[in-house]
């Protein structure tokens, strides 16, 4: 669904991306996992057409849209019919309600009429924001607007769904509310790709983890193996400093108790 | 929004002054003091702000990533935020005119004198509006946030009042203001051409706009720099 090689991309001093590879599978759902800066946005965004990067290729759904600083921007639309994407900070209209924000949505994709308020009611009562349907958006708090930001991912009902940093700033029944709507779309036959710092939100949903770190992957595989591998190098006694780009990454909100775990 | 109400406000804060005009002088007093007092100088600095802070603002709060992550392209939206934005300076371009012809009506002056010169006036007003709105959308191309914000400001200061300290007399201001892109010293030049009390003799409409270029120069520049923000465009980070 989604392949990178050897993306680079410079902002005027710093390497967001030195040379990452990657690639997405149907029916998987990626967790992509890193720390602060690791360059995830900046991945995310480069698949979109949002940013340039310098060098690399980039294909979706098999089919090449960027090449070497170059983005095919027909093949991009084409591909953009079938991708719902999230960002990672986004305000929508604060003067819209939110069914307004979704016709608006719906609209860029020429969903008929008809279709389109059945779509916005299923989404409203999927992300629980049914009761808050006809109040404007710009009341909202930070929870309720990652919701409306989710819905109007999901609006062409995407095969592949790109999700940057979703459950940041979410409580744990909104995360776990969250995961279940993961959950859905991989029995929907779906794909869905997205980032987090933090391992606990990938747990229990990801069927693979790739960590970026400073631009690179550095580890991609299942999360169990991934977590055996770490405490591995631990039991072999690998200084902190060796494995530590990837644990930061691997662990994120939890280093605390595995810490303790691996050496006690 | 902001700006239409803004645009009516103007329009009825001066009614009285204009009233004032109008006594003196009749219709061409009344558009002398709309023309050189408000639209020229208090419109192009709604927007030309507007222009700059238009597409900044939704790379800033992330609108633009929500719409072009969608089956767009970036042609689309650039065009979809330039209509908008020209039509909301039409409607308030419009209102303001609407009120000030209205006015006049109500003091008397001829309707159909007061008609024409008002649309001659409004599609100038419009024209020069326009092109404030491009020269923000320019700044807004090379400079994001607060510093786009300021620099619009400071350009909408500092451009005319250069111009006007380097021509010697009116007389030469008025025949060669206009090749400078400043919607402020076009106003002015069309001020004193319907304006019975300044040293140039009133001159109509037709005259003005066949100075050699004046036309070009209210659309010409316009299309140069949104030519020039649509190429920075295409090829920006949005993020
Ligand atoms: N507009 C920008 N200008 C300069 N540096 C940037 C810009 N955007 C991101 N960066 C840098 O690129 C690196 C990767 O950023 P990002 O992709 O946002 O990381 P992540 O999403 O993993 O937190 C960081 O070091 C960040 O500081
Ligand atoms: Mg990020």
């Amino acid at each position: 669904m989604i392949r990178i090689e050897n993306l680079v991309k410079t902002y005027k001093d710093v390497k967001a991306l030195d040379g990452l590879n990657l690639e997405v599978k149907k029916g998987q759902i990626y967790g992509f996992l890193g720390p602060n800066g690791a360059g995830k946005s900046t991945t995310i965004l480069s698949t979109l057409g949002l940013i340039f990067p310098q060098e690399g290729r980039i294909e979706l759904f098999g089919e090449e849209v960027f090449r070497d600083g170059k983005y095919d921007e027909g093949r991009l639309v084409k591909a953009k019919a079938r991708i719902g994407y999230m960002p990672e900070h986004a305000t929508l209209w604060d003067f819209l309600t939110p069914v307004q924000t979704l016709s608006v949505i719906a609209d860029a994709f020429g969903i008929p009429k008809a279709e389109k308020e059945k779509r916005i009611n299923e989404l409203l009562d999927l992300v629980g924001l049914k009761d808050a349907r006809r109040r404007k958006v710009g009341k909202f708090s930070k929870g309720m607007r990652q919701r409306l930001l989710l819905a109007q991912a999901l609006i062409n009902d995407p095969d592949l769904l790109i999700l940057d940093e979703p459950m940041t700033g979410l409580d744990p029944t909104g995360i776990a509310e969250f995961k279940e709507i993961i959950r859905e779309q991989r029995r929907a036959g779906k794909t869905v790709f997205f980032s987090s710092h933090i391992l606990a939100h990938v747990e229990e949903v990801c069927d693979t983890v790739g960590v970026i770190v400073k631009g690179k992957l550095r580890v991609e595989d299942s999360l169990d193996n991934i977590k055996r591998e770490f405490l591995r190098k631990l039991a072999t006694r690998l200084s902190w400093r060796q494995i530590n780009p990837w644990t930061s990454a691997v662990l994120g909100g939890r280093s605390r108790r595995l810490g303790r775990i691996s050496t006690g | 929004m902001a700006f239409i109400a803004l645009a009516t406000l103007t329009a009825f804060f001066n009614l009285d002054m204009l009233g004032d005009y109008y006594a003196s002088w009749g219709v061409p007093g009344l558009l002398r003091a709309l023309i050189s007092a408000l639209a020229g100088v208090f419109l192009p600095f709604v927007v030309l702000p507007l222009g700059a802070v238009s597409i900044g603002s939704a790379i800033e709060n992330g609108t633009v990533r929500v719409l072009l992550s969608k089956p767009l392209r970036r042609r689309d939206f650039f065009l979809g935020t330039l209509l908008s934005d020209i039509s909301a300076v039409f409607i308030g371009a419009t209102l303001y005119l609407a009120t000030l012809v209205a006015y006049a009506l109500h003091l008397g002056a001829p309707l159909s004198k007061t008609l024409e010169l008002g649309l001659a006036f409004g599609s100038l007003l419009f024209l020069s509006l326009v092109q404030y709105l491009a020269l923000g959308y320019l700044l807004s191309a090379f400079m994001r946030g607060r510093k786009g914000l300021l620099a619009s400001l400071l350009l909408a200061f500092a451009v005319p009042i250069s111009v006007v300290a380097v021509y010697p007399s009116f007389d030469v201001l008025a025949r060669k203001a206009l090749f400078v892109p400043s919607p402020l010293l076009q106003h002015i030049v069309l001020g004193m051409a319907v304006s019975p009390k300044s040293e140039l003799p009133p001159k109509p409409v037709g005259e003005i706009l066949n100075y050699p270029g004046n036309l070009a120069l209210l659309v010409v520049p316009t299309l140069v720099y949104l030519a020039v923000s649509w190429l920075k465009f295409r090829r920006a980070d949005l993020r």
